[in-house]
């Protein structure tokens, strides 16, 4: 079969097809009317493009109305002079800022032309850098999540490294190089309580050896620090008491200079003032050693 | 001649005169006019006309203000009229949901649904009328060349766990819905991974379509710290391409959409998927899809252990409502 033979062939088929159809036709008057009220209904509320599709299915089923195409151009027109103000619109805006305004107006052309490429090659771009920016910055909040664990690590080795160096030196009682652990320790994890009462700790020990060894002035640093940390009664008892006793020591070594060598008795009585203000009897004898003393440089002076 | 007579076929069944019962009564290009039978519903002349009780909506597009009972007749669309699925009230959005593992019992982590949940969660889909469809489709439909009822939905799966053979395909299968299946090597034949055999079971039923999740499930995002752009592109050019050579291989078959292990990705990555034969890419960025999406940033929303059906249905927003008067 020869391809004018096959095209003749067709159309008579597809013309059987119609005719058979025709059996109908009386009612297409009437369904022709039912659909250009509705597009004049969708018109009126201004929806446009559904409009225009009933005006096509109305020439679907009149398709020698005159007036069908003339409305489907008349519709078509004005789709496209709505279309072109929004467009305008559209082009005055720059993307990056005003890009929900730029996306309802591109959303608004395609409600009225849903095939309108401006519209929706200007909607893909910003969906296109939204998801871009989306993806960086989870990109971003990831790679900080993987710094952050890293930091976690790294804190927990430092911790367990701590924790076994710690208890060493808790086990050789070298309270000395606790302090210091514990002391460099807080410097990067001031919150860590292990290594606060480790401090503590061993200041609490350190003063205690010194007073043992009659160092109470370095047992007294150590228990001032220890009272910063924790300034509770005891360590305060504790602290009165040795500094009571270190006031009484400078009292009695005021004493044995006092009638020998006043300027050293009125040092001792100081310190002994200065360790313990409430030691009446040495602000007392300061207070005459250095009227003493007054004197004895007026003399000097005078001879 | 054969090629006659499968025109004359088609026409016969475009113009219904007498095939249906349905009277034709009036078709052009556009659209095909009928008279439907008393007993028809939209979803009975969806299945006649369109293939698809759930096009239901797509006919009720065409033909606000329709009253069956009355003898209206019903305005069938040859193609699709609105491309951009943006109407006056809103646009159509379709969710893409994503699954990974399966468990017969409870489930004992976040990313495991199990068997019961699944089985709940596909009734609900048919029980309301959605039409499951594949990435293609939805691809077709971002395209404007194809029309969706607005109750859409696309099921993926990643990863390539035994748990999908073994629990949710059947469930699957059970209820007709197509499923992607997001595959990456180096997972497949290990531990509670399919082995490519089941791979090439799956690939065979056209419900299932096996796709690229990258070959190791690395993060494809450019690394903290360190890593330069030559070895950053070697890296992405091994994951991709070394994927397409072992999916051609196993199973005969050229991906055309690729999911990004953890739903990350870059410029670079979309570069080349793009100069590939790729044409969607996805992310885990939860939410639906209108045409307008960007192709290689698709939303898709988990569906986690401890989603009920009332968190499910929620994910399913199909239209965003925008006044576009």
């Amino acid at each position: 079969m020869s391809a004018a033979n096959k095209k003749y062939y067709l159309s008579a088929l597809i013309v059987c097809i119609l005719s058979a159809c025709a059996t109908v036709t009386h009612e297409q008057a009437d369904i022709y009317l039912q659909r250009q009220l509705l597009a004049m209904q969708l018109e009126a509320e201004e929806q446009y493009a559904d409009a225009l599709i009933q005006w096509k299915i109305a020439k679907t089923i009149s398709p020698q109305q005159a007036l069908v195409d003339a409305e489907v151009r008349r519709l078509s027109q004005l789709i496209s002079q709505k279309t072109a103000l929004l467009t305008a619109q559209a082009k005055k805006l720059t993307p990056a800022a005003n890009s929900n305004s730029l996306k309802t107006i591109c959303l608004k052309i395609l409600a009225l032309e849903p095939d309108n490429q401006f519209a929706m090659q200007q909607l893909r771009n910003i969906e296109f850098k939204t998801g871009l920016s989306a993806a960086e910055k989870k990109t971003a909040k990831m790679n900080e999540n993987i710094k952050l664990s890293q930091t976690q690590q790294q804190l927990q080795k430092a911790q367990a490294d701590y924790n076994q160096q710690s208890q060493n030196l808790l086990k050789q009682k070298n309270f000395s190089a606790l302090l210091q652990l514990s002391q460099d320790y807080l410097l990067t994890t001031p919150k860590n309580t292990e290594a606060q009462q480790h401090q503590l700790h061993a200041l609490l020990k350190l003063a205690e050896v010194h007073q043992l060894r009659g160092e109470n002035e370095q047992a007294i640093g150590y228990l001032e620090q220890a009272y910063k940390l924790q300034p509770t009664s005891g360590v305060s008892d504790q602290l009165s008491q040795l500094k009571q006793q270190v006031s009484n020591h400078y009292f009695v070594q005021a004493n044995k200079v006092l009638k020998s060598d006043i300027d050293k008795a009125v040092e001792y009585l100081q310190s002994s003032v200065a360790f313990d203000h409430n030691n009446q009897s040495a602000t007392k004898l300061l207070f005459q050693a250095k009227r003493i003393q007054q004197n004895l440089r007026q003399i000097k002076a005078t001879n | 001649m054969k090629g006659l007579v499968f025109i004359f076929c088609c026409l016969a069944g475009l113009s219904g005169c007498a095939s249906s019962g349905r009277q034709t009564v009036a078709q052009d290009a556009n659209f095909i006019i009928i008279k439907p039978l008393p007993q028809d519903d939209l979803t009975s002349l969806a299945i006649a006309y369109l293939g698809h009780p759930q096009d239901a909506s797509i006919i009720a597009r065409y033909n606000p203000q329709l009253n069956l009972s009355k003898g209206d007749v019903v305005a069938i669309p040859k193609r699709n009229f609105n491309p951009a699925a943006v109407y006056v009230n809103g646009y159509q959005s379709i969710p893409i949901l994503c699954y990974h593992q399966f468990s017969a019992g409870p489930a004992n982590n976040s990313m495991v649904v199990s068997a019961n949940n699944f089985e709940q969660q596909m009734a609900y889909l048919q029980q309301h009328d959605y039409r499951v469809i594949s990435l293609q489709e939805f691809h077709h439909f971002t395209q404007g060349q194809q029309a969706l009822p607005e109750k859409s939905v696309v099921i993926t799966i990643d990863d390539g766990y035994k748990s999908y053979l073994e629990i949710a395909y059947p469930i699957l299968k059970k209820y007709g819905f197509a499923s992607t299946l997001f595959i990456y090597p180096d997972f497949i034949g290990v531990g509670s991974a399919l082995n490519w055999r089941d791979v090439g079971f799956l690939n065979n039923d056209p419900l299932v379509d096996i796709q690229s999740h990258s070959k190791s499930h690395d993060n494809l995002s450019p690394k903290a710290g360190g890593e330069n752009s030559s070895a950053y592109l070697q890296r992405l050019a091994t994951e991709v391409l070394d994927t397409d050579k072992i999916l051609q291989q196993k199973i005969q078959r050229t991906a055309q959409y690729f999911a990004y292990p953890y739903g990350n990705t870059s410029q670079q990555l979309i570069d080349l998927l793009a100069k590939q034969h790729y044409q969607l890419g996805l992310t885990v960025k939860k939410g639906s899809n209108p045409t307008f999406a960007s192709p290689y940033l698709l939303n898709r929303t988990m569906i986690y252990a401890d989603d009920n059906l009332t968190t499910f249905v929620k994910q399913l927003d199909g239209f965003k409502q925008v006044n576009l008067k």
